[in-house]
């Protein structure tokens, strides 16, 4: 297990040399003269070939890709992703206080649909098909099929507006004392849209998972042992069941921030998401290549602490990789 | 001043023009953002606070932003700048003007005298920056004769606005001279700008663009420093100054500052106008339109300014709330490139007549704005016939112009933007509608990352661009509509109808002058003017004293700071 | 079953754009300027003017075609990679493999916006976008599956009867690896229409004034709109929410059909 483990962790940094090869590609990609998005057009139009050339030559744009890549790659391995344009600020610190932002929401949202998706999960296994199961299957269907933000927009009109229980967005009440009363409930709204896509997927996981449990012959042994059928549930089958659904849980990252994109900006939420919708709103594109590498090291290091959470719940295993 | 009663609207039609330079509003790009300033007010003409109001209070200020304002060096401001919002709390200019364009205001200037192509500027005694030192003519120097116009500082073109008007501002900043000779302070409190031509408000208009900055704080850094450095950066934006402090004479004093959420500021117990009464004072940046209108709705926000139009009839039934519409200086339009398909004159004047602004102004407006008469609206003088004719809808003539100017109809017209805001494709829409109705198609010229590219650098390759557009404060302030060289050659005669008009002190031979010019530029076309931006700004009836007459367009005495306080 | 024939009509609806509307999607009505539903425009105007009945169901040929596409590139792509992946093993495999990892290391709509951003938003960035990044799942299922048959019996006679690799692959192997990719593929369809409203909403999906379902919805980014005009913004919401539940349920019915081992009862 531990070398499975070890081979794990190594394996990480051909995927992280992988990860920063694609990001500087997409840089490379993009069409435009990158001094012109960096200096005022007006001051551009003043500029002569000239200081056009020096300007190039002092972001080291005269280079080829190549080796552009790896003056980026040594200089980010050293934390210095660059400076953002637009924030006048080095992409890490932007990216840390975005991530600090971001986070509370993320967690929030991890709990809540963890909790709410796998409990959910469970009641609708044990009565498949039965009124409550089509009710939770369809609301796990809905919260597949809303698109995140929309599901925002209602939440703000109904509970922060109609029913004037929550604040509308932003991390605090502007100008109120800090008190973690005050970011609590600033975080609840965004946390529980953007937790409710993600419950719905988790609902139906642990319940396909739970159902097929359930139908093994080992379970058909317990039960025919005498023992009573929520006994055998919780027993036996719940452990086997929510294996996969740690798996599922690990790889929910990506997409909570995805979904961050989308809830952040309906929120006025300033955390990583907002962070990377501004940048491709002002090109700003070094943010928006550190923002890339940053939230793919996080999904590498999640998926990292999966892999080691389901070898702890399963001992049976003893992966063989390809 | 009086307070606007409930639920009725100011219209101030002043729309004196704004000194909006075209270059700060294009780089806000599709959705044209000139932006409203703040600016202080010396103490000494606003009235005493009632004594019923509860004196102090937490006021909290929202305005739409994409993205944040960079940093706290707010050393000049355009349209489309991010500081603009920000600046008239924390520092002052010379001198300021009243919100409806007819008075200049005197700031860090008590007064000043023109004496032959002399400005002299008596600058206000015990003056205190937040940090306690005194402000004297010293700083005045710094800031026009290093700062702005430093060869070092390539990224500002707040030179522009000097360069062949005051004495030796171009050989300083083309980096031929040590220093600006037309600049000198003859004692502490005096300053004096040698002209290159006797100017009048034209001059005092540029100076409302220059916050005056700390010279005993930014001369610290050293100038070779100031420039950009290896990471692309400018060197004085990246400085304690530029990201923490902010430190300048206003009213106010920034205590906490986060780029992009908040910026917090606390009274100046020593400004000169007086202590401001308010506690604290909250700017909050709001990226979505409808987080904003959200924001006002529950009190969260007591003052936004620039709220989305649509929301503008559900603001109307709100009972704590009033609103202030007041457009400012700026219009949307489309700026013409005439190198290509658009050279013909006749051409252009049918496209213009294709426009049923008025139908625009209500359709995609809400009938928060009007639509636009002339290319030119400049003080009390009014549209001229002759300038409005163009912007009448008259789509046979439109036809009929296009034909003769040789409008070819199977060439569809590229209309140029960086990239496609969904908050104004209806009103494309609607423009496109009504030129495909004269036979004109269209298409959509999406530039994206390569807008500074297509717009700066031959060839040129784009038709018609849409932003936000300049009226012009002053016919001075009109001139980069003649002569940037973005939208095609240079129009020597609209320059020349300048150069004559902004030495003009007569009144009368101001309005002919000024009419005349706003004829020509309306005939011209080289800018499709469609509509004023609108500007609908709601205030929480909290808020007290607010005297809020906030303008889309340039800086203005426009929030009686020192007075402005919330009821309980 | 529902869901089926509900995906039938709005399927048979985009087909018949032209037939089933009176008025032509981008045209403006005058007069109708966010005007309600009435006789001749049965669910009204939308910002502009335009009818939205139309609007919705030429939107719903946009978004159902960039779903499509969107899908169609990434079962390509999953379908190569995951087989060159399985049934050769080894090397191939190994770098393949790498490969998707690093891909699925990404979150995928950070990454969609990004590269919209840079080359430019309009329907067929959006459509290879979505495309080119959505494949790594499949392709690990078409590995999976292809390990699995690999070792079956018949392939195993078919090689030793010298038959060729492409014809293993082609007659033998696929067929049996096409199943789950339908299901995976059905998902990814609802998927991909929903990263579009999603990138609509953000300015980067398909360009108006070509409606498409997501940005059609941002007419519900005011909340003047949203509160006292349903028409312009529950259309293409239900529209999205409806037929990405359709969409859904009809994938799970092929995968319960396919797979007799989930099937229960």
């Amino acid at each position: 297990m531990s070398r499975y483990l070890l081979r794990r962790i190594l394996l990480i940094f051909p995927l992280l040399l992988g990860v920063t090869i694609i990001n500087y590609a997409i840089y490379a990609l993009a069409p435009g003269d990158p001094v012109s998005a960096m200096i005022d057009p007006y001051e551009l139009s003043h500029m002569t070939d000239e200081d056009l050339q020096a300007a190039r030559e002092a972001l080291g744009l005269n280079k080829p890709i190549p080796v552009r890549y790896l003056i980026w790659l040594s200089k980010a391995i050293q934390g210095n992703l660059g400076y953002s344009i637009w924030f006048n600020t080095p992409v890490f610190e932007v990216m840390l206080r975005a991530l600090g932002n971001s986070m509370p929401v993320m967690i929030l949202a991890l709990i809540v649909s963890t909790v709410a998706g796998i409990t959910l999960g469970i009641v609708s296994a044990l009565k498949p098909y039965s009124l409550i199961d089509s009710v939770l299957t369809t609301f796990a269907f809905a919260g597949v099929a809303v698109p995140g933000f929309f599901f925002a927009l209602l939440l703000i009109y109904a509970v922060a507006i109609r029913m004037d229980i929550l604040p509308t967005g932003g991390v605090t009440t502007p100008g109120a004392p800090p008190s973690l009363g005050d970011r609590l409930a600033h975080i609840l709204l965004p946390g529980l849209a953007l937790a409710y896509e993600t419950t719905g997927s988790l609902l139906r996981y642990t319940r396909a998972s739970l159902l097929e449990v359930l139908h093994q012959d080992y379970m058909t042994t317990a039960r025919a042992k005498g023992l009573v059928n929520h006994m055998v549930v919780l027993r036996h089958g719940l452990r086997n069941a929510l294996l996969p659904v740690i798996t599922i849980l690990g790889l929910r990252l990506p997409s909570l921030f995805g979904g961050a994109v989308l809830i952040e900006t309906v929120f006025n939420y300033p955390g990583i998401g907002l962070t990377m919708v501004q940048a491709t709103e002002m090109r700003d594109y070094p943010l928006l290549m550190g923002g890339v590498l940053i939230t793919a090291i996080l999904v590498l290091l999640s998926n990292l602490m999966a892999d080691m959470a389901y070898t702890v719940a399963d001992p049976r295993i003893r992966y063989e990789e390809s | 001043m009086k307070r606007l009663a409930s639920r009725t609207i100011s219209r101030r039609q002043f729309l004196k023009g704004g000194a909006l330079a075209a270059a700060g509003g294009l780089l806000a790009a599709c959705a044209p953002a000139a932006s409203p300033a703040p600016a202080d007010a010396p103490a000494a003409e606003s009235e005493p606070a009632t004594a019923s109001d509860r004196m102090g209070g937490t006021l909290v200020f929202g305005y739409p932003q994409k993205t944040s304002y960079q940093d706290l060096l707010a050393v000049e401001h355009n349209a489309g700048n991010r500081r603009y919002y920000l600046i008239g709390l924390t520092h002052n200019c010379l001198v300021n003007i009243s919100t409806d364009y007819t008075q200049w205001i005197p700031e860090l200037a008590e007064s000043w005298e023109f004496d032959g192509n002399r400005a002299i500027f008596n600058l206000r005694q015990g003056v205190k920056w937040h940090d306690g030192e005194p402000f004297t003519s010293a700083d005045v120097l710094f800031t026009f004769g290093r700062l702005i116009g430093h060869p070092n500082v390539r990224q500002w073109n707040g030179v522009r606005h000097f360069k062949g008007i005051v004495v030796g501002m171009t050989e300083f900043s083309e980096g031929e001279a040590d220093e600006v000779i037309g600049l000198s302070a003859p004692d502490d409190h005096t300053f004096v700008f040698e002209m290159t031509n006797p100017y009048r408000a034209a001059f005092l208009e540029k100076l409302l663009n220059f916050a005056i900055m700390p010279k005993h704080l930014l001369g610290q850094i050293p100038e070779e420093q100031w420039g950009i450095d290896e990471q692309g950066q400018q060197g004085l934006k990246n400085t304690e100054y530029a990201k923490k402090q902010g430190i300048g004479t206003g009213p106010f004093r920034v205590t906490n500052y986060i780029p992009d959420q908040i910026v917090e500021y606390e009274p100046f117990d020593d400004y000169f106008g007086g202590k401001p009464q308010l506690d604290k004072l909250v700017f909050v940046p709001y990226t979505d339109q409808l987080a904003m209108a959200a924001a006002v709705e529950k009190g969260e926000c007591h003052i936004a300014i620039r709220t989305p139009q649509s929301e503008y009839e559900r603001f109307q039934t709100m009972d704590h709330v009033d609103i202030v519409l007041n457009h400012g200086p700026s219009a949307f339009a489309w700026y013409h490139n005439i190198r290509y398909v658009l050279a013909d004159v006749r051409v252009r004047q049918g496209l213009s007549l294709a426009l049923n602004r008025d139908q625009i102004a209500k359709d995609f407006f809400f009938g928060t704005v009007e639509g636009a008469k002339a290319s030119l609206e400049y003080g009390d003088y009014g549209i001229s016939p002759d300038a409005a004719q163009w912007f009448e809808y008259n789509p046979q003539r439109a036809r009929q112009l296009l034909e003769e100017g040789g409008w070819d109809f199977d060439y569809t017209f590229r209309l140029g933007m960086s990239s496609l805001s969904p908050t104004y494709e209806p009103l494309y829409a609607i423009l496109r509608e009504m030129w495909d109705a004269v036979g004109v198609k269209t298409e959509f010229h999406i530039m994206a990352a390569e807008y500074t590219n297509i717009l700066n650098n031959p060839p040129h390759d784009f038709d018609t661009l849409f932003s936000g557009y300049g009226w012009g404060l002053t016919p001075g302030g009109f001139i980069h509509n003649f002569t940037d060289p973005r939208w095609g050659p240079a129009d020597e005669k609209g320059v020349a109808m300048i150069d004559e008009l902004i030495l003009l002190d007569d009144e009368a031979a101001l309005r002919e002058g000024a009419l005349g010019l706003q004829e020509y530029a309306s005939e011209l076309q080289r800018h499709c003017v469609i509509a004023q931006v609108p500007g609908i700004h709601v205030v929480n009836k909290r808020v007290q004293n607010g005297d809020v007459v906030p303008v889309y367009g340039p800086r203005t005495h426009w929030i009686d700071w020192v007075n402005v306080h919330m009821s309980a | 079953m529902a869901g089926l024939i509900f995906l039938l009509i709005v399927v048979s609806c985009a087909l018949a754009a032209p037939w089933v509307t009176r008025y032509p999607p981008t045209k403006i009505q005058s007069g109708q300027t966010r005007a309600a539903p009435s006789r001749e425009h049965i669910l009204g105007g939308d910002v502009a003017g335009r009818d939205i009945w139309s609007r919705v169901v030429y939107g719903g040929r946009v978004s159902l075609s960039v779903g499509l596409v969107a899908v169609s590139i990434s079962i390509a792509i999953a379908l190569i990679l995951g087989s060159l992946s399985g049934y050769y093993g080894g090397a191939v495999d190994m770098i393949i493999m790498r490969i998707t990892d690093i891909m699925m290391v990404f979150p995928s709509l950070i990454l969609i916006m990004t590269v919209v951003a840079v080359l430019g938003p309009s329907i067929y960035n959006v459509m290879a976008v979505i495309g080119f990044i959505g494949w790594t799942s499949s392709a690990r299922l078409v590995r999976g599956q292809i390990l699995s048959v690999r070792e079956w019996d018949f392939v195993m006679a078919a090689r030793c009867l010298g038959v060729q690799d492409q014809r293993i692959m082609f007659r033998h192997i696929l067929p049996h690896v096409l199943g789950p990719l339908l299901v995976a593929a059905t998902f990814g369809v609802a998927s991909a229409i929903l990263t579009e409203a999603g990138l609509s909403f953000l300015g980067l999906g398909v360009l108006p004034p070509t409606p498409s379902w997501g940005n059609m919805l941002n007419g519900a980014q005011s909340i003047f709109i949203l509160e006292r005009m349903w028409w312009i913004w529950l259309p293409p919401g239900l529209a999205i929410l409806l037929t990405v539940l359709a969409i859904n349920f009809v994938g799970d019915g092929l995968r319960d059909a396919l797979d007799p081992h989930m099937s229960l009862d």
